[in-house]
């Protein structure tokens, strides 16, 4: 007997309800509610949607990532430009700085044990947290 | 003193170039090792993320990686609703701003060991060494 369970994905063309354009809709209100309120984070709640929408294609899911998060934080940053939160002596050095951080991030992305650094990541955000909370 | 804001500041770049976040630890460093206000340091990551995104935006467009219709969907009722997130932040006090930053730091702390812990102990997905997919040119691309 032969069956088709394997190429269920090949031919199913029928959107999945996260594919449809109320979702897309819905997850775009609220990563930019996020981004807006707390001035960043959005990204990190992008990245693993469009992971799904994307069928798992991590490089495409980061780089689309970016288009959707780049007018977002123009448009957050404008608000908070207008209601005077704009420290410019600060933001040349600190932007400065973060892109050439980026830039090595980028490079170095390949040759580091991802899921040990996330940990890391984690526990220095939640003792960040803690801190802010106490 | 900028000696630290530049290692700060290019140890979190690192972090968000490995599309990890860098954002997320800006911010708290710069309000409790710098003493900035909450939303001043807020302002100063989204800034911050502008030069990067434009620059990295550009070669994976030359590369053909964006998702140009998705992500069109997706940032134009992201922007609506980004609006009204700052200007609620803006609203509130700094202590209960950075307080609710707090918890929101938290979250995604305990969210980033689940999905570590659950990489790490996942098993291999593919079964069959070979897929066989027979269809048009669009769907081979689509299950490459």
């Amino acid at each position: 007997m032969i069956t088709f369970s394997n190429f269920d994905s090949v031919f199913d063309d029928e959107p999945k309800w996260y594919e449809k354009w109320w979702f897309l809709i819905l997850i775009g209100l609220f990563i930019g509610f996020v981004n807006g309120f707390w001035g960043g984070g959005g990204g990190m709640l992008c990245v693993p949607v469009l992971g799904l929408l994307l069928r798992g294609d991590e490089k495409r899911a980061h780089a689309t990532t970016i288009f959707v998060m780049l007018p977002l934080c123009i448009a957050s940053f404008v608000v908070y430009l207008v209601e005077g939160f704009v420290d410019w002596s600060l933001a040349t050095p600190i932007t400065l700085s973060f892109v050439v951080g980026g830039a090595i991030g980028a490079l170095a992305l390949k040759r580091i044990n991802n899921v040990i650094l996330q940990l890391i990541f984690a526990f220095v955000i939640i003792a960040g947290g803690i801190r802010l909370v106490m | 003193m900028w000696v630290w804001y530049v290692i700060a500041s290019v140890l979190s770049g690192i972090i968000a170039g490995m599309g990890m976040g860098g954002g997320t630890l800006l911010i708290p460093v710069l309000t409790i090792f710098f003493k900035i206000p909450q939303h001043t340091a807020q302002a100063l990551n989204l800034f911050a993320f502008l030069p990067t995104a434009v620059v990295s935006l550009v070669i994976h467009f030359k590369n053909h990686l964006v998702d140009v219709k998705k992500g069109l969907i997706i940032s134009s009722a992201g922007v609506c609703a980004s609006i009204a997130g700052s200007i609620l932040a803006g609203k509130l006090r700094n202590e209960i701003l950075q307080k609710l930053f707090g918890v929101f730091l938290l979250v995604i702390g305990l969210w980033q060991i689940v999905t570590a812990l659950r990489s790490m102990l996942a098993k291999p997905k593919r079964k069959y060494k070979y897929k066989v997919v027979i269809g048009t040119k669009r769907d081979l691309d689509r299950h490459k």
